[in-house]
């Protein structure tokens, strides 16, 4: 299917299938994508368990390449980019596991984040930055400055949060980034990702189960049997 | 340079790892110094003794040679080949000597209290020597000049002699006195005046080696003057044995070559030994313990790599994670292995640099230990070798000549270790060689993958 658009995606999937091979069978668990996502937009992506929501989130955001067909970036192919360099200056990722560094605080994964991506912020240090961000996702001083191994999965789940919103990137994927939170810190990341897609213009992907976040993106595309449909909400 | 911050947070963050990781890296580095240090100590001594031995080369009679030939009759060699010899370019100085029975004439003594004389009634041996202080006693330090002057090639055919400090004492003689001596002939005499009196620390009950006599009792006299009295002193003077001491050590072969072409037949019946055995008696001990130590060194160094690489392997595969977190932010591969790298450089340096502080003491105490243990051994293997008993060739009766010691060549027991910089860099490549390879080989497998595979895989 796809999504007509008056501006150029910033994404586009063309025709992408993803094959995986086990010793005995292979199994497709993504088919002829073709879909444009664009900048200033907030996405939910739908589908139950196994339809390939992850899959779908790993070649957008450039962890994998497809089997078949191909990504582009603003019209450029993700292989002509390099996947790593489309990762480390235009996307962030919040995992589903949160995949915090362990052997560092909550602040330090946030500034390693901004450091390797070489976000700058516009005013004050990048440490500032971070403990700004974590404070808007509800972490306090003294949370942030303790190992992540000693904050619970909803304290971790706002780290990760807050390391991906500190990399200043086009687009954001999310992989059920409200799973662990309780519904008002859910609500305050789901304002979040709205202000970034509609006062930012970034691009904003979240793969979830949630109806409550469902309800509230732009777009929502529905994953079945590795086909993608899309449904507009009306705002 | 982020990595370098991500090198320190993880090294201290995961201090149990870091310490296991520098106590094996100790265990290496300690072994491996250790190895270092007694090879370079050992060398280096094994070098000296070549230096102080190495550059002499003696002529002197084969036995294998005359025993093989029937004859009982010590060779010769016409003094003047011996002076072409000395001649040669790569010889800086050199000595010949000739011996023969020389009876003490008039008041005069010979000491008492030694073995039972082979030389006669009032005999003794009367050695003719070109330049006494070159001989390898008198330049080994074992014989003193206590009084007087050596003899030297400019007292060739003068009648001076030097005697032993205790046949000095029991005849009231001093130097400038004179005395007579008769040739084994028993009818040829000439009188010596004394140009030195020197010390033989052996004592008076133990026979000289060479000639079963009272050591007390050996004479030295300018070659051409003693050569007058020798039953066998026409037709020129004919010496028994010679030394070279040569420029350098190196051109031990090159010298022997010459030797030999210039030489020719003149040389038959003697042997121009190079002091290879001199050398070997006196390395034996540092060979050993340098082969044990360098065992030891490859199966601890080997067996420590073995448990680092794994460690360090196990350490990488733990990190998958951390490694598709870092790759899925667009961190470069290239940073994720410096820092792995790093962490293992940082670790491998406290540990170098804390081996570098006990463990060349360490090692001279062990070395020494086993050292001393080596060199007693072979001390004791040498003094156990018997002379045949006067007038007996030993031949049949047990006595192997190859054994017989060499004087002058006491096993080394000593050796001094010293660090220095090369040591620690050597020893720094090998650790860093081990860390480096136990980290790029299983991060290099792992980073093939793409940060999906990495962080779902097993999942």
């Amino acid at each position: 299917m796809n999504a007509v658009t008056a501006t150029p995606p910033v994404l586009r999937l063309a025709d992408v299938s993803h094959t995986y091979f086990s010793r005995r069978r292979r199994t497709t668990v993504l088919k002829n994508i073709d879909y444009a996502f664009e900048r200033g937009t907030f996405y939910a992506i739908l589908g139950p368990s196994g339809s390939g929501k992850t899959t779908l989130l790993s070649l957008a955001s450039g962890l994998d390449t497809p089997s078949r067909g191909a990504i582009s970036f603003h019209g450029r192919n993700l292989t002509e980019i390099g996947l790593g360099r489309f990762r480390n200056q235009h996307v962030a990722t919040i995992f589903q596991q949160f995949n915090l560094l362990t052997y560092m605080t909550a602040l330090q994964n946030v500034t390693t984040a901004m450091e390797i991506t070489g976000a700058k912020p516009a005013t004050g240090s990048r440490r500032a930055r971070a403990l700004h961000l974590l404070e808007q996702v509800g972490l306090d001083k003294a949370t942030v400055t303790r190992n992540v191994l000693q904050l619970s999965g909803g304290q971790q789940q706002r780290v990760a949060i807050a390391r991906a919103l500190a990399c200043d990137v086009d687009i954001l994927f999310a992989d059920e980034p409200t799973g662990n939170l309780d519904e008002d810190t859910a609500q305050g990341i789901i304002d979040t990702f709205r202000e970034l897609a509609h006062e930012q213009g970034k691009c904003v992907v979240v793969v979830t189960h949630s109806q409550q976040l469902a309800t509230q993106s732009d777009r929502v595309l529905h994953l079945r049997k590795g086909k993608l449909t899309e449904q507009v909400n009306a705002r | 340079m982020n990595f370098v911050k991500r090198a320190g947070l993880s090294l201290w963050a995961r201090k149990g790892r870091t310490l296991i990781t520098l106590a094996t890296f100790l265990v290496i580095s300690v072994m491996v110094l250790a190895g270092v240090l007694i090879s370079d100590a050992t060398a280096q001594a094994e070098e000296n003794a070549k230096r102080s031995v190495g550059a002499e080369i003696n002529l002197t009679m084969d036995m294998n040679q005359l025993v093989g030939g029937g004859s009982m009759r010590a060779p010769r060699i016409d003094a003047a080949t011996v002076d072409r010899l000395g001649a040669l370019p790569q010889v800086q100085k050199y000595t010949y000597s000739m011996w023969d029975r020389v009876i003490l004439k008039g008041k005069f003594t010979l000491v008492g209290g030694g073995p039972v004389d082979p030389m006669g009634p009032g005999g003794t041996v009367g050695t003719g020597v070109l330049d006494t202080s070159l001989l390898p006693d008198f330049r080994s330090g074992k014989f003193t000049l206590l009084t007087g002057e050596h003899l030297t090639a400019a007292d060739k055919d003068s009648r001076q002699l030097l005697i032993e400090e205790r046949l000095a004492e029991q005849n009231g003689l001093e130097v400038g006195d004179k005395v007579t001596l008769v040739g084994n002939d028993e009818r040829t005499m000439a009188d010596f005046t004394l140009a030195g009196i020197y010390r033989d620390p052996r004592p008076a009950t133990e026979p000289d080696l060479q000639y079963g006599i009272n050591p007390a009792n050996m004479l030295y006299g300018a070659v051409g003057g003693l050569s007058a009295l020798a039953s066998d002193g026409n037709g020129g003077l004919q010496v028994g044995e010679a030394t070279f001491l040569l420029e350098d050590a190196e051109v031990q072969g090159a010298f022997k070559d010459e030797a030999k072409r210039v030489a020719g037949s003149a040389l038959d019946g003697f042997e121009l030994d190079a002091n290879d055995k001199a050398i070997q008696q006196m390395t034996g001990p540092l060979k050993s313990i340098r082969s044990t130590a360098t065992l030891a060194m490859w199966l601890m160094g080997t067996a420590g790599a073995a448990v680092l690489a794994l460690l360090v392997n196990l350490a990488v595969k733990q990190r998958r994670t951390e490694y598709g977190v870092l790759l899925a932010m667009g961190e470069k591969k290239s940073n994720l292995i410096a820092q792995q790298a790093l962490e293992i450089v940082l670790v491998a340096a406290v540990a170098i640099g804390l081996s570098s502080t006990f463990a060349p003491g360490l090692t001279q105490s062990a070395a020494q230990a086993l050292l001393g243990q080596e060199a007693t051994a072979a001390r004791k293997k040498l003094d156990s070798w018997q002379a045949p008993p006067p007038g007996s060739t030993g031949l049949g009766e047990g006595t192997n000549w190859d054994d017989k010691p060499v004087e002058n060549a006491d096993p080394i027991g000593k050796i001094a270790v010293a660090l220095d910089p090369a040591d620690l860099a050597t020893v720094g490549g090998i650790g860093l060689g081990i860390g480096l390879l136990a980290t790029a080989v299983p991060a290099g497998a792992v980073l093939r993958l793409s940060p999906r595979t990495i962080l779902t895989k097993g999942k």
